[in-house]
């Protein structure tokens, strides 16, 4: 970039010469004129600023003015100034223009209309044009401050300025070569263009043959073009060029600078072979970066990127610039656009951008790149299970899957319902046992099935969701904190509702509640047991829910089952129930002993409240316990009347759910903010983002190890305990110098949720290590997923596996 | 072991309720749920007359939405034209429900009240089948809409099948209508015929949604 005599700036200058601040309007021969924003130019020392007339829309130039400073005598002290400034630049906003004596120009435009918001001009760079010879044609606009037009690809609304020529025969006119654009943002949305002034280019070739050198010649050019603030005006313009004409007027002196100027801003013109592809809801560029390159590397986080083609990226989306370790490669990654990419133009090999940035010395500037489509071939870091199981054999891992999840650490919380449920087994009839065993398993497969066709709903609506899903919700946690307390308060024998009420006469009632009794078990096992994912569940779950609803609604019901079984397994089986302690008076006691575990579990449930929705859903969930606790006191005195315990039983219930239903609009949008993570018991971790992940992943050679977890899964905490947040690990990982990155699913979070897609799964714990390239030139082994259940050991080995 | 059963089903039920209710709405406050081939999102809102009006009532009827706002130089070509109420007539005769949302937040351009909107209906002379106003811009977002006009329509199964301007002309001048292809005419037509939709997805034109 050749320094010319006179720079031109487009940021405001700024006030360090000035004492006072600088002026924004005066008067002049009763005229106001205010300063024109953005725009002064600077020859050689002095400063001279554009005004505007917002009425006539006369330019004038001025030296700088500090507040105070007496307009009209600077003005006066410069008479040829202000002849100049009425007569030379009315009808000219061009900066450039500004500084030339525009007098009689060539460019017999149509005079400025004050009405409208952009003043436009058609300028050719000679007025003379030969046989064969091609001369460049610009075209100016002036916009109103704060307005703006529209870029090529206008954005996500508004439409880009068009010009439509009148030639006569033999001759032929180029596109329109556009500027480097501009972000505009617009609320939600986001625009591509300019503001204050674009100036395009389009060159006129005269075909051989023509014209008659003699012959003057007129070119009509009709161009419209949207203008928009808050609201839009579509405006229009008809221009006239005379070329070859003696009696027309000779071009401004100050042409040459307008063309100058204009190539300057428009993006520079690159042969990199760049690619670009659409993958995981990502847009990415790929694009060498030569040796010699002219983008300073300061200049990365200036980049914004501009397709020619709508819909490519999310236009309101920062670009995130990774380059790989020898930073000959650039990526430039933007959440993808709306656009259903396999519906591109067939024919458009390559798709052009302008990559613009911001020089060290502040300027805007800007490459053009041509990139091909790379087809997504959709791999994911690891091979997808889903992709390549049957149905019979989800089936199987299924059952396989809800065994085993009754001995993951998940299962804690409902631990004393199950432990008690199966001691009672053994004072059962056969047929009771039976139909209490059917009936608990009928509870697990409702509510599995349920959460199947939640998933299912919520999947067909476009969104995503996760297996788990249910204790993302502050709701149901602090409505499962009350039931949790309140099972506790029945079983250490606060209250005995059910045992009240059965008489000597009632035996078969008292059988009908309790098979009722251990169908809600079932549901509530199912419930709260089910957050996290066992081995050869994540296959399984991730099988079903690409697979048609029926076929996703057999797994679920077949990983119900598999939850259900042992305990269907006592209960249909009489030999078995031999091996379980006979009944007696310990039974009562360790009935009340199992409160214990039941109120641990609302401490849980109430710490997982606080991590989603903060302490004053903590205060709020206390206090219904409270009040339950209350009303069983009352319920269970001595004098109430029935007709009371139930009215203020309902009235409790009532109350208790309602205080608890504003916490859905309660979450915590980041609950990963700031140090309260270290309580995720591990302040060694950094939290996960996509971002870090591709940029630890491309521009470090070091072992990357992720992990998803949630605060309501407990596997993923006794994980954390036992293996990760260890002082043995932390020091594993600091010497094998392992970026330890933690994504919190406690609340919805779309990002973690596609990288367990990635990897088939659809719930947490997952735990994923990125071992370093093996050489200096190899790409990176792939991810090696662990085990649900870790133990320092493994950890050990799979670092250890790479060295 | 004798739970509370009562409590426990109570509070069961409501749970699983909430957890469903929470799950859904949550989830429309993230920009664009709208995809192609997919259900397009619910809308449950009350429409300028006062009457309820939810999307999934339609079911069983082709549904187009048209994002308007009457003082967007891009509605007026296609209401100054006569060329939206025409269609919206066309249209509605033929068993289509034709919905315009007006996503204009109070104060911006387009903004009316439910009793400025009828008058204004009957000013244009528009003959949609009804009109929302969203003021909140929840529908815009959900949907992703993005200028004025923009059009969506949805099968009768509650589909989104058509996304993208209302025609190949992306410009405010009001002769083009004449020689336009309308890509709304030819979805409708598509789906009436039993033909898969194409182009199914365009750029919409025109000013930006004044959100």
């Amino acid at each position: 970039m050749k320094k010319t005599g006179i720079s031109v700036q487009t940021k405001e200058p700024g006030t360090e010469a000035c004492p006072r601040p600088l002026r924004e309007d005066a008067i002049l021969s009763g005229k106001k004129f205010i300063r024109y924003p953005g725009t002064y130019i600077e020859p050689g020392k002095s400063k001279i600023f554009i005004w505007r007339d917002l009425v006539s829309g006369i330019l004038i130039q001025s030296p700088r003015l500090c507040m105070k400073d007496p307009f009209t005598r600077i003005f006066h002290l410069s008479g040829v100034a202000i002849l100049r400034a009425l007569f030379v630049f009315r009808a000219t906003i061009c900066l450039f223009c500004a500084l030339t004596f525009l007098t009689s120009p060539a460019t017999a435009q149509t005079p400025e209309n004050p009405d409208k918001y952009v003043q436009a001009f058609l300028v050719p760079e000679k007025t003379t044009i030969a046989p064969g010879e091609t001369i460049r044609v610009a075209l100016i606009q002036t916009i109103h401050p704060g307005w703006h037009v529209y870029w090529k690809n206008p954005g996500d609304s508004g439409e880009p300025t068009r010009i439509t020529w009148t030639l006569p025969d033999g001759f032929a006119v180029s596109d329109l070569r556009w500027p480097v654009p501009e972000r505009v943002p617009f609320g939600p949305l986001l625009n591509f263009g300019y503001h204050r002034q674009a100036v395009y280019l389009q060159t006129l070739t005269a075909l051989s043959g023509n014209p008659d050198p003699d012959k003057p010649l007129t070119l009509k050019a009709h161009a419209t073009w949207l203008v928009c603030e808050d609201i839009c005006i579509p405006e229009q313009q008809t221009f006239e060029i005379r070329l070859n004409d003696p009696q027309a007027p000779g071009l401004a002196p100050g042409t040459p600078l307008i063309f100058t100027h204009a190539e300057r801003a428009m993006p520079i013109a690159t042969d990199w072979p760049a690619e670009f592809r659409i993958e995981d809801g990502n847009f990415t560029l790929d694009l060498p970066r030569p040796e010699n390159t002219i983008i300073p590397e300061d200049a990365y986080d200036t980049f914004a990127l501009f397709p020619e083609e709508w819909g490519l990226i999310d236009n309101t989306a920062d670009a995130r610039v990774t380059t790989d370790k020898k930073k000959n490669r650039l990526k430039i990654t933007i959440p993808a656009g709306e656009r259903d990419i396999s519906a591109l133009p067939q024919d458009s090999e390559t798709v052009n951008f302008v990559l613009a940035y911001t020089t060290d010395s502040g300027r805007r500037e800007g490459l053009a790149l041509h990139a091909k489509p790379v087809v997504s071939i959709n791999e994911t870091p690891a091979s997808r299970p889903s992709g390549q199981i049957t149905l019979l054999t989800a089936l199987g891992l299924a059952l396989l899957g809800g065994m085993i999840l009754n001995l993951m650490p998940c299962v804690f919380p409902v631990l004393s319902i199950k432990v008690l449920a199966l001691t009672k087994m053994s004072e059962k009839s056969k047929a009771h046992a039976a139909f209490d065993g059917l009936a608990y398993t009928a509870g697990i497969l409702v509510m599995f099935a349920a959460l199947g066709i939640a998933i299912t709903a919520i999947q067909a609506t476009g969104n995503a969701a996760g297996w788990g899903f249910q204790l993302q919700s502050p709701v149901l946690i602090a409505l499962l904190a009350q039931i949790f307390f309140l099972i506790g308060m029945n079983l250490i024998g606060t209250f005995e509702i059910g045992g009240k009420l059965a008489g000597a006469g009632q035996k078969l009632l008292r059988g009908k509640s309790e098979i009722a009794t251990a169908f809600l078990t079932g549901l509530l096992a199912a419930i709260v047991a089910t957050p996290c994912t066992a081995p050869f569940m994540g296959a399984a779950l991730g099988y079903a829910l690409t697979q048609p609803p029926a076929v996703a609604f057999a797994v679920f019901c077949a990983l119900g089952l598999g939850l259900a079984a042992p305990y269907l397994l006592f209960a249909l089986t009489p030999p078995l129930r031999g091996i379980l302690p006979r009944p007696g008076n310990w039974m009562v006691t360790f009935r009340q002993l199992l409160a214990f575990p039941m109120f641990a579990a609302t401490i849980w449930l109430l710490w997982v409240l606080t991590r989603q929705a903060g302490d004053g859903a903590l205060l709020a969930a206390l206090s219904t316990l409270v009040t339950l606790a209350f009303a069983i006191w009352l319920i269970t005195g001595p004098r109430a009347a029935p007709r009371l315990r139930a009215l203020v039983a309902a009235l409790v219930i009532a109350l208790s759910i309602l205080a608890v239903l504003p916490l859905q609009t309660q979450i915590q949008t980041q609950p990963q903010a700031s140090g309260a993570d270290n309580e995720n018991a591990n302040d060694f971790g950094k939290n996960y983002s996509q971002s870090e992940l591709t940029r630890l992943l491309h521009e470090t050679s070091d072992p990357v190890f992720v992990e998803m977890t949630a605060a309501w899964c407990i596997t993923c905490k006794v994980n954390e305990r036992i293996a990760l947040n260890t002082p043995e690990t932390r020091a594993l990982f600091k010497t094998e110098k392992v970026h330890y990155l933690i994504g919190d699913w406690t609340n919805r979070n779309p990002e973690i949720t596609a990288y367990l897609d990635a990897f088939g799964r659809r719930g947490v714990p997952i735990y994923v290590y990125y071992g370093p390239p093996e050489g200096a030139e190899a790409d990176r082994p792939a991810p090696r997923v662990l085990p649900q259940i870790l133990t320092p050991g493994m950890i050990k080995n799979t670092l250890g596996q790479d060295n | 072991m004798k739970l509370n059963a009562k409590i426990l089903t109570l509070n069961i039920i409501v749970g699983a309720a909430l957890i469903l209710a929470g799950a859904l709405t949550g989830r429309t406050a993230t920009a664009a749920d709208a995809k192609l081939g997919q259900p397009a999102p619910n809308i449950a809102t009350s429409d300028i007359y006062g009457e309820p009006f939810r999307l999934k009532d339609h079911r069983g009827n082709i549904v187009v939405l048209e994002w308007t706002n009457y003082g967007c130089p891009y509605v007026r070509k296609h209401y100054d034209s006569k060329n939206m109420q025409t269609l919206q007539k066309k249209m509605t005769e033929n068993d289509v429900t034709w919905v315009s949302v007006v996503s204009s937040a109070p104060g911006k351009q387009g903004y009316m009240t439910a009793a400025q909107a009828v008058d204004r209906m009957d000013m244009e002379g528009a003959a949609f089948t009804t009109q929302i106003l969203d003021d909140s811009g929840e529908i815009g977002m959900a949907y992703g809409a993005k200028t004025t006009p923009h059009m969506f329509v949805i099968d009768p199964d509650g589909i989104l099948v058509y996304n993208g301007a209302i025609d190949n002309k992306a410009d405010a001048n009001p002769d083009s209508v004449k020689t336009a292809i309308n890509y709304v005419v030819q979805a409708v037509t598509a789906l009436q015929d039993g033909r898969a939709v194409k182009p199914a997805q365009t750029k919409p034109y025109g000013c930006s949604v004044k959100y």
